[in-house]
């Protein structure tokens, strides 16, 4: 993917596009909202990050300028702020995400490779089942089979599995699980998001030699086929 | 505190302190006058018919030793009673008396009034002896018109009083209209309104109005040093975790990422409490469900405590109430995470939501270690942990952010001991 990153933190910049280089993604840097911004109207990108506290321009008039001229490149704010209100205002621009400083590379990379995906997802249209491995998850009729065999879940339950595979082969974070099956932005104290997939790992590993949901450290879950 | 505020601020006329003290300086007021105007009175009115009295005997007495018909006098009326005893004709028939044996009356022909006393002479014949008394007795009149004036007088101060009281009282009350208000919503851009700068509650408002830009100065201070620190510290701390995080495995790197998550989720945590604090926003204000709220809270432990061997208990009626949906979802769990922690196995929580009074009253009452009685002000303190809780993991800000959320929602936060184990009692 081809990635624009408008930061004015020089480590953070490094740290960012060192990592993202690493990951196999191709970098472009600004360290400033005015450069930011030729290039986001210059070229052509698949995913933008974007500091809402810049030098010059600040990062949500950035993204309303380019929103304005029908840009719809998805954008991550970065924020040291990063309290409830600045998310919502974030989002409201035209974000599509919102992470706090400091974040765990994991959760960027994670969130990145949904964002750029999305883009992909939009149009191969709706789909009505899921598949990873030999788990198949159905949206309409709401049901869970492995091989042959029904695997009775309950709603929440079903969310979770369903959220992890929407995005099967990609991370996906714990504080993403919150937002997204929970739809509630708070940390909890406790670790009590494992307790959930381990809960759910038991009702579709159960009887089966495979482990399907896999935990990578320091960062959040993974289905794979 | 915040009900006795309430119960203060809006104080009444009457008792408030300057109407009474207006009171007493006016009853105080009125009984000088009044004693006065009786000693005056009582004190004129005496010496004015005991000199009249005098007055006239002295001359009955010379009118007998000069012989009645010889006397005549200016300002003086002699007359001899007629025979069958009865008043002269010139006399009026509206007599007054001013004393034993003293009549007044007024003389029509001359418009004079006169001070009289009949006596017999030694020939047998009645003789009225009186003295003009017209400049004296208008003096008498004019001190009585003097005295209404000074009743007069008296119930003016007490309706200048009232007035007064009704003008301070209701200056104090915008003041402190205003201040709740302040601290209602946070926000410090507000002043409060001077009328003038004749009177002295003017003059306070102004001093006020200073202290006021004095504080939103400092607060944009503080503000400004936790956006900073926020700014100037997160950014080494993540760049911390990275590296940790580009470090070979190892059960050393374990421990360093976790060293630094804690490290991080404190840090984050204290600064979330100082923001909300801070800046008391409502802008994210919902109508939220709280029955739903709670339940999605409950449905989230509820694993974790079945992990623990835990039983979870709701009771629940319907409610609505306006505020911040995450906040409050925030700060339930933090008190149900509490509740879990320190529930040994076999224990129950029980969550309870009824309508108190017009407002919103949650229970989180479970049997685990407990809190000793007189620690249970200071369990919502940054970084206060009992002495059983210290060895357990944690950050020691859980509590704190339920008790800056709760604020910011206006509400009060209750401990109580359930024997065992304790009760958190959320009033909204």
């Amino acid at each position: 993917m081809k990635i624009l990153v408008i930061e004015d933190d020089t480590d953070v910049r490094t740290y960012i596009s060192k990592g993202m280089k690493e990951a196999g993604h191709t970098i472009d840097t600004a360290d400033n909202g005015k450069e930011g911004l030729f290039l986001a109207t210059t070229e052509d990108y698949d995913v933008m990050i974007v500091d809402r506290m810049l030098p010059e321009l600040d990062g949500l008039t950035i993204i309303k300028t380019i929103r304005g001229a029908g840009n719809t490149t998805p954008v991550i704010f970065l924020s040291a702020l990063g309290e409830v209100d600045d998310r919502v205002t974030g989002l409201r621009c035209g974000g599509d995400d919102y992470l706090v400083k400091p974040f765990a590379f994991a959760e960027l990379l994670a969130r990145i490779e949904i964002l750029g995906r999305r883009q992909d997802n939009n149009s191969a249209g709706e789909q009505t089942t899921l598949h990873a491995g030999d788990i198949e998850l159905n949206l309409l009729s709401r049901k869970v089979t492995r091989g042959d065999q029904d695997i009775d879940l309950q709603s929440r339950e079903f969310r979770l599995l369903e959220y992890i595979m929407r995005h099967k082969g990609q991370i996906v974070t714990r504080t993403m699980l919150l937002e997204h099956v929970w739809d509630y932005h708070f940390d909890p104290q406790t670790n009590v998001i494992d307790v959930h997939i381990s809960r759910l790992r038991g009702k579709i590993d159960n009887g089966f030699d495979t482990k399907t949901i896999r935990t990578v450290r320091g960062a959040g879950y993974i289905i794979e086929d | 505190m915040p009900d006795i505020l309430l119960k203060t601020e809006n104080r009444r006329y009457i008792r408030s302190s300057s109407f009474v003290m207006a009171l007493v300086f006016t009853i105080l007021c009125a009984l000088a006058a009044l004693s006065l105007g009786y000693f005056i009175h009582y004190f004129a009115k005496g010496h004015f018919v005991h000199s009249t009295e005098s007055f006239l005997d002295a001359e009955i007495r010379y009118i007998e030793a000069v012989g009645a018909d010889q006397v005549k006098r200016k300002d003086q009326l002699h007359l001899f009673l007629n025979t069958d005893g009865t008043l002269p004709d010139i006399i009026p028939n509206d007599l007054t008396r001013l004393a034993e044996g003293i009549l007044v009356f007024d003389i029509p022909e001359n418009g004079q009034r006169y001070a009289a006393k009949i006596h017999t002479l030694a020939d047998d014949r009645k003789i009225l002896v009186g003295k003009n008394i017209t400049a004296i007795s208008k003096d008498f009149k004019f001190m009585q018109w003097l005295g209404i004036a000074s009743i007069f007088f008296v119930v003016l101060i007490m309706i200048f009083a009232y007035l007064i009281s009704i003008f301070v009282v209701s200056g104090t009350n915008k003041i402190a209209h205003t201040a709740r208000e302040i601290m209602d919503t946070g926000d410090l851009s507000r002043r409060l309104t001077v009328t003038s700068r004749w009177d002295d509650l003017g003059h306070m408002s102004l001093v006020l109005n200073m202290l006021l830009d004095r504080v939103e100065e400092l607060m944009h201070g503080v503000r400004q040093v936790s956006d900073n620190i926020a700014h100037d510290l997160r950014t080494p701390l993540t760049r911390l975790q990275s590296k940790l995080e580009g470090l070979k495995d190892s059960p050393q790197k374990d421990e360093l990422l976790d060293e630094a998550d804690h490290l991080l989720s404190t840090f984050n945590a204290l600064l979330r409490i100082s923001r909300i604090e801070a800046e008391q926003k409502r802008s994210q204000f919902d109508d939220v469900n709280l029955k739903t709220l709670l339940e999605d809270v409950v449905a989230f432990y509820e694993p974790l405590a079945e992990d623990e061997n835990i039983t979870f208990a709701s009771d629940l009626s319907e409610g609505t109430f306006h505020g911040d949906r995450d906040l409050l979802f925030q700060a339930f769990a933090n008190l149900l995470d509490n509740a879990v922690k320190f529930t040994p196995a076999g224990g129950h929580v029980k969550i309870a939501l009824r309508h108190n009074n017009g407002r919103m009253r949650i229970d989180i009452c479970d049997t685990g270690v407990g809190v000793p009685t007189a620690e249970h002000d200071k369990i919502f303190n940054r970084f206060y942990r009992t002495e059983k809780s210290r060895s357990s993991t944690g950050t020691g800000l859980g509590l704190s952010l339920v008790n800056a959320v709760i604020n910011l929602h206006g509400g009060n936060l209750e401990v109580e001991n359930a024997n065992p184990g304790l009760r958190i009692i959320t009033i909204l």
